[in-house]
């Protein structure tokens, strides 16, 4: 027993550190694979507020690109506006949804936190569930797609953007509908891949990239970016690198895209499981 | 005693204002992003105890970590470079051993012994660091190369402090 107490005594400092890095490691793991939303939440209210005050400084310092994202997007629905169409018939005029309803809200948010030199990247915006916020929520910047809602808390919600490497969504060539998915490789934070497009599909450098009605978060046809390099890769997919229309560090207002169809969507879709599975 | 405490309680609030408030926000290509704040262990007097020490690293890193939303990233390996510190410092001591009133820096111990001390020490963090943020990648060429550039940048920020602190005295 005392042999003990002397070999404790003589290690207690090893002790203390397999401890403490014990703990370190298992608060690790546990938030490698919960993605770290729940705790987002609770720390956020201590950071988020000295970040609003940051990001409030940061905004005026930018007033000018702010302006004139402003006025591009501006132009942009203005553009869409029915009288600056041709009203030839009703197949091509532009309606939000074919039988009158809004299907796509858009709330606009603030960026009060983000980081764009990690693997896992996050976003936090000043609006959260006290503005109607909920997870799964599509985030569109000025350019194009940011992110995806993950966290809320009564007046912040974290956003997994496209430059986290946890980020998928189903993305296609604007000229030829052909759909792929998009991820991010984890080195530029301007740059994505896009993956499983088969050798087949005619792939040339610039060609538009948008996404596919697959997805239930991000309205069909949302600006992703563009081709900016390619190659053929060992099987049957090409290797697409994609230049992003947004840029991360540019991004300091953002549009949050409530789908009032996605509830009904899903729930359709689970009973179509099990039967599939069947 | 009570002055190298009140020093270093200001010294830590100013390197995790600096980490979180300018170095977090500066990023060259995505590649390098230097982790200033570890200069508060390295820093701490000789005459710390190691449980002190090993306590303050993980403290540090959970701070970092909380106000980052990277949870147990930075503890893991501040408490590493805590635990570390105390047997580094044993390897490598001056032939007659440290004196007292002598600090880990360049005027105490010259630059040679300090840049020896720091290299070591900010490389183990950062190789720590990157490694955990890669780890099921694959992309482990990318993680070293993003540690070393970073471990580079942030030896020279040390140095720059170094270099500052020595200008005021």
């Amino acid at each position: 027993m005392r042999t003990l107490i002397r070999f404790f005594q003589r290690h207690y400092l090893f002790f203390i550190f397999l401890v403490l890095e014990g703990a370190a490691f298992a608060l690790l793991v546990q938030n490698h694979f919960v993605q770290r939303v729940a705790y987002g939440n609770f720390s956020g209210n201590i950071s988020n507020v000295v970040n609003e005050q940051i990001s409030d400084w940061n905004n005026y310092l930018h007033l000018r690109q702010i302006n004139e994202q402003l006025i591009r997007e501006n132009t942009e629905l203005r553009n869409r506006l029915p009288e600056s169409m041709y009203a030839a018939d009703a197949e091509h005029s532009f309606s939000v949804d074919t039988v009158n309803q809004v299907k796509y809200q858009y709330l606009s948010a603030a960026v009060i936190n983000i980081s764009v030199n990690k693997q896992y990247n996050y976003i936090t915006l000043n609006k959260g569930a006290e503005q109607n916020v909920a997870k799964n929520m599509a985030v569109m910047g000025p350019d194009g797609i940011v992110g995806v809602v993950v966290g809320v808390s009564d007046h912040f919600a974290t956003v997994l953007p496209v430059i986290n490497r946890h980020f998928r969504v189903s993305t296609k060539f604007k000229k030829n509908h052909y759909y792929g998915s998009l991820q991010w490789d984890g080195k530029s934070y301007r740059h994505a891949e896009l993956n499983e497009i088969p050798l087949h599909v005619p792939v040339e450098t610039g060609d538009t990239l948008v996404i596919s009605g697959y997805s239930s978060n991000f309205p069909e046809g949302a600006p992703v970016g563009t081709v900016s390099h390619f190659s053929k890769k060992d099987g049957n997919f090409y290797d697409i690198e994609v230049l992003l229309f947004s840029d991360f560090r540019k991004l300091f207002h953002v549009s949050i895209v409530k789908n009032y169809m996605k509830l009904e969507q899903d729930e359709l879709e689970q009973l179509i499981k099990p039967a599939a599975n069947d | 005693m009570i002055r190298p405490v009140i020093i270093n309680i200001f010294r830590l609030l100013l390197l995790v204002f600096l980490q979180l408030f300018v170095l977090n926000h500066i990023q060259f290509s995505g590649y390098v992003n230097p982790y200033l704040y570890i200069l508060f262990i390295l820093w701490l007097p000789f005459e710390t105890p190691g449980w002190l020490t090993i306590v303050l690293a993980f403290a540090l890193g959970m701070v970092i970590d909380v106000t980052s939303h990277t949870i147990g990233y930075h503890a893991f390996a501040t408490t590493f470079i805590g635990y570390m510190r105390y047997h580094l410092l044993a390897l490598i001591a001056p032939r007659n051993g440290y004196e007292f009133g002598m600090s880990p820096t360049v005027p105490s111990l010259g630059l040679a012994w300090f840049m020896k001390y720091i290299s070591i020490m900010v490389v183990i963090h950062h190789v720590i660091l990157f490694g955990i943020e890669s780890f099921g990648m694959g992309d482990y060429l990318a993680a070293t190369f993003r540690a070393i550039v970073s471990s580079i940048f942030t030896i020279l920020l040390i140095l720059v402090c170094q270099f500052l602190t020595l200008r005021s005295r």
